[in-house]
């Protein structure tokens, strides 16, 4: 081997270069990816809104308020919300006041979150009612809200463009019932009867209009007072009638009092199916045995199991929340935390905290909670992804009966007589 | 529309149990307002504290509302008692807007007592939902038994009313107030057991209605505009009226329940009593 000089400097000038370009490369790597690294954003994101502390909608004020700040928990915990653009995480930081389940309150409240607290992104307030109110103010002010805890239909018909729902809405509460009429019954008829309110007319025009689509005959469709102590008058008109299943409802002592009634006038049917009393373990306190058999739509129950993409498995959130708040949540809970991970996606594909752009994510965002599939209608904004189940009072306890793939005991087919 | 007879006869049956319960229960309010002149805003209140009571004795000791209707009514009967004793000479000789203040007042502080103690669940007594056939019409057991003891209880009041020295000048103090003092009745008597018998048979009454309806802390709103279509109806301060009134009430709309639809009974029921007014007060 032959070894000169110049030889020898030429080996050594290639190890100095190579070394000085891996070096750089390296110092250079470093340098960037120090750069790259995300930061903790100074202020956090504030999310506003107002919530029944006291008044009528006090119970599940407080659940879905529990809920929601079991959420904010879990993702402070987590670091955060990344916002891509800004390369920052986000702690999140909520703001709240008592609305007394009052539409004064909530004009009030909504003017100032936006106005004085200036937060970032709207929750609704619980109710259907409160939440049409909340809605008109975030479109004045081009402000996002979540809607959660409210599910009228009216909300998406007024062409706002600022809101996302988040609860299936009240038009489909009653569906399934019909689908179970459907699957055990040749060319059913049924009645829809319903409270003198909103979001109970709004079940009952959605029911009866699937039911018309269906070929289901809808023999009687009537509606009772408000403050009505006797359904003998409405139920002795469909006695009249002879149909398979009785449908609607409005809310606690009314639908108890139709199921008293019922039973005492001997209208038996082979699907009764009421809008809310009969997720609460009161109604079969109040009524014992007479409440075997009879349906109720539920937005969301612990036992279901859904694939999550995500958050947390529903167990996970059920220890948690009984750990934070000594107490089982209910659906109003578990809604709350799923409207803080559908914000939660939604900043992080969009990037932003830009309220249009949110707005726009929210158009082709598809997840699933442990509270089921979320993904809305781009037009309205109306919840289209998630789905209800059927309960049903069976011996005493409250199983899940329908969708079939999901039910925890087999469907009681018909409902025994009375 | 259904008019069979059968159907026709059902109704009119509904009716007629459903407006004894109405008719009982405006009777506490029409003795205190046709006696003292004290409008008592509280009324529906009262009445579902009763239904509560009753429903405490039956679900946290088996005592059916058969026993605790009586019971009730001498609850309510000390708590007349003691109330008249307390507040009664201040509220009747003050103006009458602030004797409405306070029963209002005194309307939400019982409402939200038993909202904060016993919760908004819905509560109702699971005893005797059975039905018994009387030819083509099915009659509620639970009605029946509450009609037994709207009976019992309105022969019984009727008879003291009528036949009683402390009766008799209960009604002199309705008619005529002044006269009453001049022919030597206590007023201030006659004031204290007309509250205390009011008050026993609203807590009566609520005891009634926790037989044959469910019912939540804010129950009372209702009970209180049926109690005073029914008050309005059948003459302050008379008792016979009240009763009747509550039947008419019941079966008008039942009726029109049945034969148009229930969404327009209560409207039916205030354009009676508009009626009613106009050609029983209007000719005076």
């Amino acid at each position: 081997m032959k070894k000169d000089k110049t030889g020898l400097s030429k080996v050594a000038i290639v190890a100095v270069v190579a070394v000085v370009l891996v070096v750089g490369a390296v110092a250079a790597v470093l340098v960037l990816s120090q750069q790259g690294r995300p930061s903790v954003a100074e202020k956090p994101l504030t999310i506003g809104f107002s919530i029944s502390i006291s008044g009528d909608f006090a119970v599940p004020g407080k659940k879905q308020l529990e809920g929601i700040e079991l959420w904010r928990d879990y993702v402070n915990n987590k670091g955060g919300i990344f916002v891509k653009d800004e390369n920052k995480y986000y702690k999140v930081e909520l703001k709240y006041y008592d609305d007394k389940s009052s539409k004064d309150e909530v004009i009030r409240l909504y003017e100032k979150l936006i106005n004085e607290d200036k937060v970032d992104i709207l929750f609704s307030p619980y109710s259907s009612t409160l939440a049409l109110t909340a809605a008109g103010i975030s479109e004045k002010y081009g402000r996002l809200m979540i809607v959660v805890g409210a599910n009228s239909d009216t909300i998406f018909k007024q062409g706002y463009r600022y809101i996302v729902g988040t609860y299936t809405p009240a038009s489909k509460m009653l569906t399934q019932a019909i689908d179970v009429v459907l699957k055990y019954k040749q060319s059913p008829s049924i009645a829809i009867i319903h409270k003198d309110d909103a979001f109970a007319k709004s079940v009952a025009e959605g029911a009866k209009a699937y039911a018309e689509q269906k070929g289901v005959k809808v023999l009687a469709f009537e509606m009772y007072p408000r403050d009505a102590k006797d359904l003998s008058p409405i139920l002795t008109k469909i006695k009249g009638v002879k149909v398979d299943a009785i449908l609607g409802g409005g809310h606690y002592e009314d639908e108890v009092l139709l199921v008293r009634q019922a039973k005492e006038l001997g209208i038996n049917v082979e699907v009764m199916a009421l809008l809310v009393s009969p997720s609460l373990p009161a109604f079969y306190d109040a009524l014992k045995e007479t409440s075997q058999g009879i349906l109720a739509p539920s937005h969301w129950e612990p036992q279901l199991k859904y694939q999550i993409t995500i958050g947390p498995s529903v167990d996970e959130f059920m220890s948690s929340f009984k750990a934070k708040w000594g107490s089982d949540p209910s659906y109003h809970s578990a809604a709350g935390f799923a409207a803080g991970l559908y914000i939660q996606a939604a900043i992080e594909k969009a990037g932003t905290l830009k309220n249009d752009a949110l707005r726009q994510a929210f158009n082709e965002l598809d997840i699933v909670t442990f509270y089921g599939r979320l993904k809305i209608d781009p037009a309205t904004g109306n919840q289209i992804g998630h789905e209800l189940v059927l309960l049903q009072w069976q011996g005493g306890r409250k199983e899940v009966v329908w969708p079939e793939n999901v039910a925890t005991a087999k469907i009681i087919y018909p409902k025994p007589s009375w | 529309m259904v008019t069979s007879a059968d159907i026709i006869l059902q109704t009119l049956v509904n009716g007629f149990l459903m407006g004894a319960v109405y008719g009982v229960a405006a009777i506490g309010l029409s003795l205190v307002w046709g006696v003292l002149g004290l409008v008592n805003l509280s009324h529906g209140a009262l009445l579902i504290s009763a239904a509560y009571i009753t429903f405490i004795l039956y679900a946290g000791l088996g005592t059916p509302p058969l026993i605790s209707a009586p019971l009730a009514f001498l609850i309510g009967a000390a708590a007349g008692f003691f109330f008249y004793k307390l507040f009664g000479r201040r509220l009747t000789s003050t103006d009458p807007s602030y004797s409405l203040l306070f029963f209002f007042g005194l309307s939400l502080f019982l409402t939200n007592v038993i909202l904060n103690l016993l919760g908004p669940d819905v509560r109702g007594i699971p005893w005797l939902i059975e039905a018994t056939a009387l030819g083509p019409v099915s009659v509620s057991l639970s009605r029946l038994v509450s009609f037994g003891l709207v009976a019992t209880s309105f022969i019984t009041l009727y008879l003291f009313i009528t036949k009683t020295y402390h009766g008799k000048a209960i009604r002199a103090v309705v008619a005529n107030r002044l006269g009453a003092v001049t022919a030597g009745i206590d007023v201030q008597w006659i004031f204290t057991i007309s509250t205390s018998i009011g008050f026993g048979i609203t807590f009566f009454s609520g005891s009634l209605v926790a037989l044959v309806n469910p019912f939540t802390p804010t129950s009372g709103d209702g009970y209180l505009m049926y109690a005073f279509a029914t008050v309005v109806l059948g003459g302050v301060g008379n008792i016979v009226g009240a009763f009747l009134a509550g039947i008419l009430l019941g079966v008008v709309e039942s009726l029109v329940g049945v034969l148009f639809t229930q969404g327009v009974s209560p409207a039916v029921a205030f354009i009676t009593l508009v009626l009613v007014i106009l050609f029983r007060y209007g000719r005076r």
